[in-house]
């Protein structure tokens, strides 16, 4: 597949990078002229990233499948270390970038307004960020990943700390020494995964591509250390529970854009990251280490949600919620069935598409009033009806209200949990976390949008204009679509997550672990969620 | 005499001359220990020379005498410059850089 | 091509530096105050010719001994002499505006510059301890004046003072060093030293040998400021003019590296367990107090000289690994941290304006967006010292930390990754006063001035940094055969 003879996941990725020199070039007065230019990149990037669906079946792009990757691109890059640049995209890969292309052109387009100083510096780091994220859902090769992982806390270490609020410095500086901290123990762990295989193969045959590592079967101790450098690494980008403190800073203080981007997309680096290479690389120490795990995506579910039922602000509230459904993500993933991990890898985008709405709806209160304070707002919903509308629908989705995106999530989520014996108690404990979401966002939306308009300001308050309503409309649509059909896009995480599990049944059965594959769920809705997505084959 | 007495001989002088740069606070002063410094070398490499009957270590030690007073040069050089703006020659009180 | 050419041949650039080093010092005096200029362009045009004759006469297959047994002529003395005329070419162009604002004298510090670079040449190419130690002189006893080149200025004149007495020092104990290993062996070349010392393992307890190859190992520490030899370091380029301890900090620490290779690799191959682990703690020391040392520091001038010193640590790890990959590694480290870390102080010679004045990280608060095409290079420099990807510090060290890996030092390389941690922390904090921080008093951000050659310079390195970044490996691979030369 090429697009004017550059490779599609090429032109997908570096197209921002276009859209930025082009900026670069623009003189800084002429900020309107700069906006489009963004915009427009924003928006052609993400048309762009169309084809990869559309044409997912077609027999050249089937046929042209490697490791279960497609759209390979595979040349030489530093030959001396033996790093290659080596493109592809599965199922998984699939959904998040079309996540990151749709999401950043969101966050392009809602910064119109709410960035009025530094345009053209702003919008260059945020294409910039563009290709930085995309890069990492596409590399294959654990030195190109590790190159784009770390490339792109620079432009977003500039949106927090130059366009960021008031404790924007130390939200920044937090923000990539905690990350940096974390990736430099991932690279040791990678450069170990190298060193180990060339012990085994011959230094001729270095590489740092992922498919060479996973046919090794590393030996369990190994696979502890590695596991949990990598584990590290992730958890703090998720991020999982005793690694968060950095995110509510970042979030808070980081632009509304850079807030979506950071929620909707960077964070799901860590998962993806669990996902594509912890997963396959270390089936030994995920399986020992699953009970802890656990523990920690439970104590992340509900501590996440209690902290954000006590929270004033209301960004701090949707970022500490995020908190808390990272927690759950991470625990379909780390259940380790099909159903689990096919559920985890929805509800990341889920949570892309819910939470990023809710900064973005956050933001445009933020914009108007310059106060984040639940308590300063109040009724909103007499003189904003069109606000309230989409704000009720994305919190709905973020409870998980059946017929909305998060309830597929969580539902799968939940269920491959429980069909774990050995891991029933976790999904029950998880569950509650359901609860108490439910609770802290209706509280949030009956005190912002009910009651009586009070505040003079509040009254003055207009409501969305045609380019903010703009900026839902895609979101809205996708969050009906996941919910009500969600095997359309079910059915590409079917192969790659099987590839996954293989691994994994296998292995269980040589541990004993037992495995309810045939759990009998009555209601017959759900039953037929379950089994569109067993059936919906390739 | 032995080698080794000459050995013993260049070693204390060296030793001297390290002591001379690390107590003494007069930058003059601290030149001729790394002088002495150097000329214990010319004695054990003239020694040495001796001992394996070959002419590399004398060579050498004409490279060292050169090299010494070339260094001596640019040394005195550096503390006329001091002198001029501080009227000391004392280390102790050339001490802006810090921390 | 008959032997007498060869020797020639082997020796055709320092000659060239050389003669030009002479005639500018000829020229200068008769050159009336505007046209000083002048002896600046030969000495660039005296490198450029140095670095084509360089290019010209290659030696990649065969490693030959020229000169009476003086010089190697291999494709490592190549490569090296192509780092140095590298340096000297940055250097001479970051100085052409910066010595006539200074209101120095661009003759003495263009030849001296020549000097200098002929000196390190020698320490790179040396197949004899005599030619070693005159390198190193030669090399010294230039940067001790260019340290002290600002005449009147006290802190430039006790830098040069502190920098000569230490340097005066170590140059003795690496002779006495070199005097019992003679006495020892009975030859002050390499090959003739390593011969006799690989013909019995029974010398490596000998207290004579140990004392002769510890004290100089303690020369050259001094040279690359490996601690705990290393107090001079921050004093020295605090005081220097910044142009000139931009060189210092590159120069002299990849001299000094050019030939702790050829000495450690050929000459004390057999006692390689005995140097290992001197130079395993030597390494965490370097790394742990030129990081530390760093974080406190508002000087960027100072700043900079301790990572000066924590850099030379991280490139201790490719002579511990002491294999092929360690060892092409420290020589791209070389190349990588000439880029960024001239570039850096080309920057901030920029910056801090006549006189220098603007040396501290409070001058720098909010100038980030108002000179960008200055203040994005610099960050680019700073994130690649910091050895953030896609910037050649990365690569560097990641071959560095590879091969030290790889030699099963695992604790080591954690320490090393710790230290660049808390690197991040301090380069990252220029960065933030110049973006994220607004001037003490609004809107009186510093005024800077630059001319277009500087510009240049800068945007050439900032080039290079990201160059071997991305395309590390044909450099790697010119390392790596070049290291081959030193018969690992």
């Amino acid at each position: 597949m090429e697009i004017l003879g550059v490779p599609i996941l090429n032109a997908v990725t570096y197209f921002p990078l276009i859209g930025f020199l082009v900026i670069l070039l623009i003189p800084k007065s002429k900020e309107t002229l700069i906006k489009i230019v963004a915009n427009v990149t924003g928006f052609i990037g993400f048309l762009i990233s169309l084809p990869l669906i559309i044409n997912w079946y077609k027999p050249e792009v089937v046929n042209g499948m490697k490791n279960g990757m497609r759209y390979v691109i595979d040349v030489p890059w530093i030959r001396t270390i033996g790093a290659r640049y080596q493109f592809g995209i599965d199922g998984i890969s699939l959904l998040l970038v079309l996540l990151t292309t749709l999401l950043g052109f969101i966050a392009i387009l809602s910064s119109w307004s709410a960035i009025k100083d530094r345009v053209k510096e702003y919008y260059a780091y945020m294409l910039l960020l563009q290709t930085g994220m995309l890069g990492v859902f596409m590399a294959t090769d654990l030195f190109l990943f590790y190159v784009f992982w770390e490339v792109m806390l620079v432009p977003m270490y500039f949106l927090i700390g130059v366009w960021g609020g008031p404790r924007k410095l130390y939200a920044a500086i937090k923000f990539f020494l905690y990350t940096l901290a974390g990736s430099v123990l991932m690279l040791l762990a990678i450069i170990a995964l190298y060193f180990k295989y060339i012990s085994i193969y011959g230094w001729e045959h270095r590489t740092f591509s992922l498919f060479k590592f996973m046919q090794v079967g590393f030996d369990p101790q190994f696979q502890w250390w590695a596991f949990l450098a990598f584990f590290i690494g992730f958890a703090i980008k998720v991020p999982m529970f005793p690694f968060h403190t950095w995110l509510p800073d970042a979030h808070v203080e980081a632009p509304t854009a850079g807030s979506v981007i950071l929620a909707g997309v960077l964070l799901k680096m860590g998962t993806y990251g669990f996902v594509r290479f912890s997963l396959p690389l270390f089936p030994d120490a995920m399986i020992k280490f699953t009970p802890l795990l656990m523990t920690l995506c439970v104590i992340g579910i509900i501590y996440g949600a209690l902290v954000a039922m006590m929270q004033a602000d209301m960004k701090k509230l949707v970022a500490y919620s995020s908190v808390s459904h990272l927690g759950m993500t991470m625990l379909g993933v780390f259940a380790l069935t099909q159903v689990g991990i096919q559920g985890g890898v929805i509800q990341m985008i889920n949570h892309g598409i819910s939470t990023g709405a809710l900064f973005l709806i956050v933001g445009i209160v933020y914009e108007r009033r310059h106060t984040r304070l639940i308590k300063e707002y109040g009724g909103l919903s007499h003189n904003m009806p069109l606000y309230a509308t989409i704000f009720l629908i994305m919190t709905l989705s973020s409870i998980g209200l059946p017929g909305l995106n998060g309830f597929i999530g969580e539902f799968m989520i939940l269920q491959g949990t429980f069909a774990r014996h050995d891991l029933r108690v976790y999904a029950i404990l998880a569950a509650s976390g359901v609860i108490l979401g439910a609770a802290y966002m209706l509280w949030l939306y009956q005190r912002v949008m009910f009651g009586k308009l009070e505040k003079e300001e509040n009254k003055k308050m207009k409501d969305l204009n045609l380019r903010e309503v703009f900026t839902f409309v895609p979101l809205i649509i996708l969050a009906v679509w996941i919910g009500i059909y969600p095997s359309f896009w079910l059915k590409y995480l079917k192969a790659p997550v099987k590839k996954i599990t293989d691994i994994y049944q296998k292995k269980m059965v040589e541990k004993k672990v037992e495995l309810n594959s045939k759990l009998k769920v009555d209601y017959k809705g759900m039953k037929r969620i379950i089994n569109n997505n067993n059936m919906s084959e390739e | 005499m032995s080698l080794y007495n000459f050995l013993y001989l260049s070693s204390i002088i060296f030793t001297l001359g390290v002591i001379g740069v690390l107590v003494r606070r007069n930058v003059l002063i601290v030149l001729m220990s790394i002088e002495l410094m150097l000329n214990a070398v010319n004695l054990n490499l003239i020694v040495f020379s001796k001992l394996w009957g070959n002419v590399v270590g004398q060579v050498f030690t004409v490279f060292v005498i050169t090299v010494a007073a070339a260094e001596t040069a640019v040394g005195l050089a550096i503390v006329v410059a001091i002198y001029r703006h501080k009227d000391t020659v004392n280390i102790d009180e050339v001490n802006i850089l810090k921390w | 091509m008959s032997t007498k050419s060869l020797i020639y041949v082997s020796f055709l650039p320092e000659i060239i530096l050389g003669a030009f080093a002479l005639l500018i010092m000829c020229v200068d005096p008769f050159l009336k105050k505007r046209e000083k200029v002048f002896s600046t362009i030969i000495s660039i045009f005296a490198i450029v010719v140095a670095f084509i004759s360089n290019l010209l006469f290659l030696s990649r297959d065969a490693s030959l001994i020229t000169f009476n047994g003086m010089i190697y002529f291999d494709f490592y003395s190549n490569l090296l002499r192509g780092l140095f005329l590298l340096i000297g070419f940055l250097v001479s162009l970051f100085a052409f505006k910066y010595i006539e604002r200074e209101d120095l004298f661009p003759g003495e510090f263009s030849s001296l510059l020549l000097f200098a670079l002929i000196g390190m040449d020698l320490m790179a190419i040396s197949a004899n301890l005599i030619m070693t130690f005159i390198g190193l002189e030669i090399l010294s006893m230039s940067t001790y004046i260019l340290a002290g080149f600002k005449r009147k200025n006290l802190k430039s004149n006790e830098s040069a003072l502190k920098y000569f007495i230490l340097g005066g020092v170590s140059s003795a104990i690496l002779l006495y060093g070199i005097s019992f290993l003679y006495g020892f062996t009975g030859t002050l070349s390499y090959r003739g030293i390593a011969n006799v010392l690989s013909k019995g393992s029974g010398f490596i307890g000998s207290p004579l040998l140990f004392l002769g190859m510890g004290m100089i190992l303690v020369g050259f520490g001094f040279k690359i400021a490996l601690a705990p030899f290393h107090v001079w370091t921050p004093d020295v380029y605090e005081g220097a003019p910044t142009v000139v301890s931009g060189f210092m900090s590159v120069g002299p620490k990849a001299a000094g590296y050019a030939a702790l290779l050829r000495i450690v690799f050929q000459i004390f191959p057999f006692t390689l367990p005995l140097w290992r682990e001197l130079f395993v703690y030597s390494a965490i020391l370097t790394m742990l107090i030129g990081n530390l040392g760093a974080i406190i520091q508002k000087n960027v001038k100072r700043l900079l000289g301790y990572s000066s010193i924590a850099h030379a640590g991280y490139m201790l790890l490719g002579i511990i690994a002491a294999d092929v990959m360690g060892m092409s590694g420290i020589i791209f480290y070389l190349f990588a941290y000439l880029f960024m870390n001239l570039g850096a102080f080309g920057v901030i010679s920029i910056f801090e304006g006549k006189g220098e004045k603007f040396v501290t990280i409070d001058d720098y608060r909010g100038i980030g967006f108002k000179y960008p095409q200055l203040t994005f290079p610099l960050s680019i420099f700073l994130l690649s010292l910091a050895g953030i990807p896609l910037t050649a510090g990365f690569v560097g060290k990641f071959v560095l930390f590879g091969a030290a890996l790889m030699e099963n030092h695992m604790g080591l390389v954690l320490i090393a990754i710790l230290a660049s941690l808390i690197s991040v922390y301090y380069y990252l904090k220029v960065i933030v006063y110049m973006f994220m921080k607004s001037p003490i008093i609004e809107g009186e951000e510093i005024e800077v001035r630059y001319s277009g050659v500087a510009l240049f310079s800068v945007l050439v390195c900032a080039f290079f940094v990201l160059y071997l970044g991305l395309f590390p490996s044909y450099l790697l691979n010119l390392s790596k055969e070049a290291v081959v030369f030193l018969g690992i």
